[in-house]
This record gives C-alpha cells, structure tokens and sequence, in this order.
C-alpha cells in the first residue's frame, strides 16, 4: 500500500488561530501550511482587495478573478512576505499587479467603443437605487476615475479610499514615493475637473 | 487644490465607502477558499514506518507510507500549538532518498521566555510528533530548534 497524504491532519484537533490574531501570527501560521489561519485573512482583507480591485478593472467578474488570483498567489508565496510592508501593502501590491495584468490582457479584444465599460462604470449600489442624485454622482464618478491612468487610478484609490499612506501605496505599487504623489496631484486634479459640475 | 476641491473628492471617497459593492463579497469569498483549498503547495514525499516506535504494525508489513512532507510540517506545527510564549516561525525537513534526516524548526518567543527551556521544549514535543508521523523512521532524526526572534506580544496563536 502506498499512501501518499495530501494536506491534512494526523493528529486530533487544535485550537486555531481564530479572528483575532494578529497578522503577524496569521501569516506565521498560514506559511506553514494552515489553510484556515489563511482564511481570516482573505476575511481581513478581502473586502477591501475586492473594493480596490472593483474600481481598477471593468466589471465584477472581472474584479472577482482579480481578487481570487491575488489571493491564490498570496497563498502560494506567503514564504516571501518578508514582513518589511505590512500585509495589507503586501496583499494590495498583489492585487494591483494582477490587475494590471487582466487589464493588459483584455486590451486586444475588439470591442464596440460605445460599449466600452470603464472600469467600475456599471456599479450602482442598490441603496443608490433610491437616490437618484447619488446614483448619478457614482456613475460620473465611475466614469472619472475610468478616464485616469492605471497609475493614477491605483495611486487615488490606495491612499484615498483603502487608507495606506505615500510610502505603502509607493512600496505596493513599486513606485518611488515622490512618484505616488505625483500621480496623486494629476489624478485628484482630474477628478475634479472632471466632477466639476458636483462641486 | 481649494476647498471645493477637496470637498468634491472627499464625497467620491466617502460614495465609494457607502456603496455596497462589498455585498458581492461572500460569494468571492467563498470561491476563494474552494481555490485555496485545492492549490497544493510544492511537496515531497517522506517515507514513514508501518511500524509504531512500541512496535505496534499500523500496516501489513510490505506496505509502504509516505507523506507529503506538507503533511508533517503541519503536523509538527499542530504539536508545537500549546506551548506558551512560542510560536513556530519555520519548519524546514531535511529529506535525503525519501528519509527524513533531520528537521529545523525555528520559533519565535516572547520577552521574558526562557529561552533554553522553551527550546528543549520545542524539541521534545517534535520529537514525539514526528515518532507519531514517522513511526521507527523517526529514531534518531536530529531536530535543531533555533530562536529567530523575540517579540513583545505573545506570539503564540
């Protein structure tokens, strides 16, 4: 007989590094092997991946496969998280390559201009649904934010809406920080020249 | 930038905040894990004794097992799990022809632990996890324990 074990457990069961662990005793766990310690991440910080993820590239589906190669490669690669970035920079770096690389990759289809979906252009929110003046606020913004640079886009969302600061956005997106702040005057001076009528 | 400026970008951020798009969430989520689950990590095999170290047969003797070497790291991080103040950082199998020839298990600890100790302890609780994975192939595998760091909080899960 030859039994050639996948993952799992030999021994009896373990308490678990639950939801309130640290990232650092997360990390340590899951490096070794331990699927569910990776799991409160991808809880932790999923969301907020998905949000950043859902604003770079065209449509949910899309968005969804983003998130799910970061974080297939995340799992597979947590031996090189050295630790010098927080995870969330860490993770957010992951993330903003990979759409990149979906964004560069669907480049070449043909597509009918007039149906070009910009990158989070279709997303109303249901609640909007219900206040027609927000609703039209998002798609504008949806279609201000489609009109900037990957750079620019990456850079606005990572420090305006996801909270990291010049030097995380800058180690995230391996640009110099001077270069983040660049991007970041050009996209906010886009965004609201480009919003000027909601001013 | 002036004021309005300011105004209109901090109402995009705070509409992006509001939105629900992170009601799609669960679903990805859920995805997520199905992929995780199913993405194996590079492995090897270890080959493990049909014989128990008491000399109990947990297989007819031509049978052969062999584990993932995954499966003992995760086994040895399982055992190492209670012990206070410590918390493996790396486990690293040393696998010679199948043969696991030693292992190194590097932990962190807090402040204030005694370290030696804590090592000892380490090394005698892998040492009893890998006779339980390993059976007899175990005997005489050496176990090199080392401390690479020492945080504030207790590191252990």
């Amino acid at each position: 007989m030859a039994v050639h074990s996948g993952p799992g457990r030999l021994a009896g069961t373990f308490a678990r590094p639950g939801s309130e662990a640290g990232d650092a005793t997360l990390v340590r766990a899951a490096r070794l092997g331990d699927r569910e310690a990776f799991e409160v991440v991808v809880e932790r910080y999923g969301p907020a991946l998905y949000r950043f993820a859902r604003r770079m590239v065209r449509d949910h589906d899309e968005a969804q496969d983003v998130v799910q190669e970061a974080l297939v490669a995340a799992w597979r690669g947590l031996e090189r998280f050295d630790g010098r970035s927080s995870l969330a920079t860490w993770l957010f770096g992951i993330t903003s390559h990979k759409a990149r690389d979906s964004l560069r990759r669907r480049r070449p289809e043909p597509v009918d201009p007039d149906l070009l979906t910009r990158p989070g252009r279709d997303t109303i929110d249901r609640s909007a649904l219900s206040n027609p003046e927000e609703a039209m606020f998002l798609s504008d913004l949806a279609e201000a934010l489609g009109q900037l640079s990957e750079r620019q886009r990456a850079v606005w969302l990572l420090t305006q809406v996801e909270g990291l600061s010049t030097p995380e956005a800058a180690q995230a997106l391996r640009m110099s920080a001077d270069a983040v702040r660049g991007q970041l005057a050009r996209a906010r001076m886009s965004l609201t020249t480009r919003l000027e009528a909601w001013r | 930038m002036t004021t309005d400026d300011d105004t209109v970008t901090r109402r995009a951020v705070e509409a992006i905040h509001a939105t629900s798009e992170t009601d799609a969430w669960p679903a990805v989520s859920a995805t997520v894990r199905h992929r995780v689950r199913r993405t194996p990590r590079l492995s090897q095999p270890v080959h493990a004794s049909t014989q128990t170290l008491s000399g109990t047969a947990r297989f007819a003797p031509s049978d052969r097992l062999d584990l993932s070497d995954t499966v003992v790291v995760d086994v040895l991080r399982q055992a190492l799990h209670d012990i206070p103040g410590t918390a493996p950082h790396d486990i690293a199998l040393t696998v010679d022809a199948g043969r696991c020839v030693g292992v190194r298990v590097d932990i962190v600890s807090a402040f204030g632990t005694d370290l030696l100790a804590a090592a000892g302890r380490v090394r005698s609780v892998v040492g009893a996890a890998l006779s339980e994975a390993l059976g007899t192939l175990s005997v005489s595998v050496p176990v090199d324990v080392a401390v690479v760091d020492v945080v504030v909080d207790d590191p252990s899960p």
